[in-house]
């Protein structure tokens, strides 16, 4: 109801966003690619695949590559305990999961409170960002997650 | 209409079937031995089709069906014959429905000129055939009242006796003989009574132990019969004296008989004969059958995988479980087993469909095709109930498509040549399945003139396409799978367009298939193609390198062995087995695939020995573990391609397995080691 009722004042309606750590860097994503989240299990390692690209794991019988952001963009110690968090996202049809320190939240925004991002001091390039967002006194950036999973950076995904 | 639109689908799929049977039936209709019960089958085909598509308002279709229907129910009704002419036009008309159904489906624009053109051509061969249908019957009196409806059947050569000992003796047929023989049919009517009473003695004496309805047993069995029936004059003949006696009593004066030649009138019989068996079929056919999507069977097929995986883990945590209940709990987990087994097995099986699904659609082509090009083909298909996987079915069907192209275009010389060269002046292509161990084998085999040597080694100059090494004769051959390749002095109508031979080659490897020609100048042409039952399951050699554990496919397994610092020598610092009297070249795939920088020791590790089409090469491993059935998962289905996997599987602790593909390991041949 609220979203309805915010819909006339913003161009885009409110949205509910995932907010998860990274080293010290509070980040959030579109809680809609969300499929699930579960503990780290080891992967299967795959020939001449990036370090960040940890291997494919057995998710309920499909075969899903596991990228850790951590080493991707060099934030934070990438160490795996029982703590280690996996988030399974649905990016294009497609299922990936990200390895992150830890998932804190889930934050309404609207665009309004989105605002741009500076050209320094993120890890992710900016082609990756909606922008940052303020929570109490915490910054939080939010990741354009289906664009970042899909790029040739990652490399997840086939010729994109 | 709204709420109707979501059964669209529906209707589309069974008018997609019914037109598919129509064309099915169209194809093997015998113009001279007329089935009536095909006949009846075309004509509910077109009904449904008619019917269906007026409740859901597609009214192109309704309004073309309907003229067919009424051609096709005025062949049932003896109103007219169907010529090969007729089935021509109908065949077309098929083409008609399959197009606006089509468009309908993909919610294009109904182009309702071709609508209108085909039914007044349908309408136009309806009026022409029955006005000349009865001229025909008026001349055939005059001439030769006996033998006059022959003239249609081909068979007017050799009438009196020639039926019996000819290719083509069918019931019908006989019947007339006897009919026209001992009367003269210069009153229809009464004809038949005078002749049946006489016979109906002589039939009496001969067969005293004729069951109460010799009639209607006898048409049954003839139905089944007529097709095979060539080398059995005498029963054919006592078919025809059969006919003719119980005619009269079960069916008096029903016969419609107004100058309706002979066969027609017989088929009628035959109609109301075998209408009733037919029927009882029907039904048992829509019960024993139901259509599903194929996302269901693939989430089932994909369940199924899971419950094998948990039965494996179960088995493992059984062997540690305590003495006092250790003996129940292993019965029953070998119960478990057993039964996971067979589930698995059946729920493959429902994936699987008779091949003759895609060998159907080609005797439409050959008769095309043949027909365009003129040239007398005749097409045998073997083997069209081997069973292989939904989704290899649908892949193959392009490939064989341009295969059977290939082999009626290039292979199957004009008439006149082969006379010329002392052959049959009809061609044969022969397409047939079979399954041979884990594989299906389809060959396409025609007798035409041959691959021409000079002609592919002069054209590959042309296109620049280097030549291999040895030039062997099926070397050679191979070169017609390279891109751009074409050995036909001109590009015709039929090929030319479309595919080249190397997407034939290419999709078939990308089903885990391969191909091989062989051919003899003069001779003919064979293309054999090697496919795997199935894409869903592998049998596989699971083997461990670098902590890492990988699947062989055994298909490609030659042997494994433990080699000895003797065999293992060295060429510009790449090491190579020597074993079978053959220098292997090898792969370390811990280092290649895994990742790891220390080679294995060749000392303690293993080589398993393979085999592609392309290559013969060692894999280094670790370690065997052992040999077992894996499923197949997709590995691009969430992830990009990577080279020298084929896939991935799940194990029994539900850890992921990646499965080599060995075809394109071997490229890493050059680079490695």
């Amino acid at each position: 109801m609220t979203t309805l009722q915010q819909g006339n004042t913003s161009s885009m309606p409110a949205k509910e966003f995932l907010t998860f750590v990274l080293g010290d860097e509070a980040y959030a994503l579109d809680i809609m690619t969300v499929k699930e989240i579960r503990g780290y299990e080891s992967a299967t390692k795959i020939a001449n695949a990036p370090d960040y690209i940890k291997g494919v794991i057995n998710l309920r019988g499909d075969i899903v590559p596991i990228v850790d952001l951590r080493i991707k963009f060099n934030i934070g110690e990438a160490t795996y305990n029982e703590w280690t968090i996996v988030i399974m996202l649905n990016v294009r049809d497609r299922v990936v999961g990200i390895v992150v320190d830890g998932v804190s939240d889930v934050m309404n925004l609207e665009a309004e409170d989105i605002k741009p991002a500076p050209e320094f001091g993120v890890a992710f390039d900016s082609r990756y960002l909606h922008g940052l967002a303020a929570l109490e006194d915490q910054m939080v950036i939010i990741v354009d997650i289906e664009e970042l999973i899909s790029s040739d950076e990652i490399g997840v995904f086939e010729g994109t | 209409m709204d709420n109707l639109s979501q059964y669209n689908e529906v209707f589309f799929e069974e008018a997609q079937e019914h037109l598919e049977t129509m064309e099915t039936l169209l194809l093997a209709y015998d113009v001279d031995a007329p089935d009536m019960e095909e006949l009846n089958s075309v004509f509910r085909a077109a009904h449904s089709i008619k019917g269906g598509s007026d409740i859901f308002g597609f009214k192109a279709l309704t309004g073309l069906t309907h003229v067919m229907e009424n051609m096709l129910d005025s062949a049932r009704n003896n109103e007219l014959t169907l010529t090969t002419d007729l089935i021509t036009v109908l065949l077309e008309t098929t083409d008609v429905l399959k197009n606006i159904l089509s468009c309908y489906r993909e919610e294009a624009e109904i182009d309702w000129d071709i609508i209108e053109a085909s039914k007044e051509q349908l309408g136009a061969k309806l009026q022409e055939v029955t006005g000349a249908e009865e001229s025909n019957d008026l001349l055939k009196e005059e001439e030769d009242p006996g033998f006059g409806f022959f003239d249609d059947d081909e068979a007017d050569d050799d009438p009196g006796f020639g039926l019996f000992d000819d290719d083509e003796p069918n019931s019908e047929e006989e019947q007339g003989f006897g009919f026209f023989d001992d009367d003269e049919p210069n009153s229809e009517e009464e004809q038949g009574f005078g002749f049946f009473d006489d016979d109906d003695n002589k039939q009496n004496e001969e067969k005293e132990s004729a069951e109460e309805n010799v009639g209607f047993g006898f048409f049954d069995e003839n139905m089944g019969d007529s097709k095979n029936a060539d080398d059995k004059p005498q029963q054919d003949e006592n078919i025809g004296y059969g006919f003719f006696n119980e005619e009269p009593q079960t069916e008096p004066a029903a016969t419609p008989v107004e100058n309706t030649p002979a066969p027609q009138q017989a088929a009628t019989q035959k109609k109301a004969a075998v209408k009733a068996p037919a029927k009882a079929t029907e039904t048992k056919s829509e019960a024993t059958s139901i259509r599903v999507e194929t996302n269901k069977i693939d989430k089932l097929v994909n369940l199924v995988g899971e419950l094998v995986i948990t039965q494996s883990m179960l088995n493992l945590i059984g062997n540690d479980v305590g003495e006092s209940v250790a003996d129940k709990m292993q019965s029953a987990l070998t119960e478990l087993e057993r039964n996971t087994r067979e589930i698995q097995e059946a729920v493959m099986s429902v994936r699987m469909l008779p091949i003759s699904f895609v060998f159907n659609r080609f005797p439409r082509l050959v008769r095309d095709l043949s027909t365009k090009l003129e040239k007398k083909i005749n097409l045998i298909i073997e083997g069209g109930n081997t069973e292989i996987d939904k989704n290899l079915v649908e892949k193959i069907s392009d490939p064989l498509l341009h295969l059977i192209r290939n082999s009626v275009d290039h292979g199957i010389e004009m008439p006149s040549k082969r006379l010329e060269a002392n052959k049959d002046e009809t061609g044969i292509v022969k397409l047939s399945a079979a399954q041979k161990g884990g594989e299906i084998v389809i060959t396409i085999t025609d007798d035409g003139a041959g691959l021409n040597r000079d002609r592919i080694l002069e054209k590959a100059l042309e296109k620049g396409i280097s030549l291999p090494e040895p030039l062997t004769d099926s070397a050679v051959w191979q070169l017609i799978f390279e891109a751009g390749f074409s050995t036909a002095a001109e590009v015709t109508d039929v090929s030319g367009r479309g595919v080249g031979m190397d997407v034939v080659r290419r999709n078939i490897e990308s089903l885990g298939g391969r191909i091989d020609i062989s051919s003899t100048a003069g001779m003919g042409t064979v293309f054999t193609i090697n496919l795997p039952l199935t894409l869903a399951i592998l049998d596989g050699m699971t083997v461990e390198a670098s902590d890492q554990v990988f699947i062989i496919p055994l298909v490609n397994i030659v042997e494994s062995i433990q080699p000895v610092s003797e065999q293992i020598k060295q060429i510009k610092g790449k090491q190579l087995l020597w074993v079978r009297d053959e220098y292997w070249p090898l792969i370390d795939i811990g280092k290649t695939l895994g990742g790891n920088v220390n080679a294995t020791d060749m000392e303690s590790g293993i080589v398993v020995l393979v085999e592609t089409s392309k290559q013969r090469f060692g894999i280094v491993v670790d370690s065997l573990l052992g040999q077992q059935q894996v499923v197949i998962k997709n590995l691009e289905r969430h992830y990009r391609r990577v080279e020298g996997i084929a896939g991935a599987t799940i194990m029994g602790d539900g850890s992921v397995a990646l499965i080599l593909d060995v075809d394109s390991i071997t490229q890493f041949i050059k680079s490695d080691l």
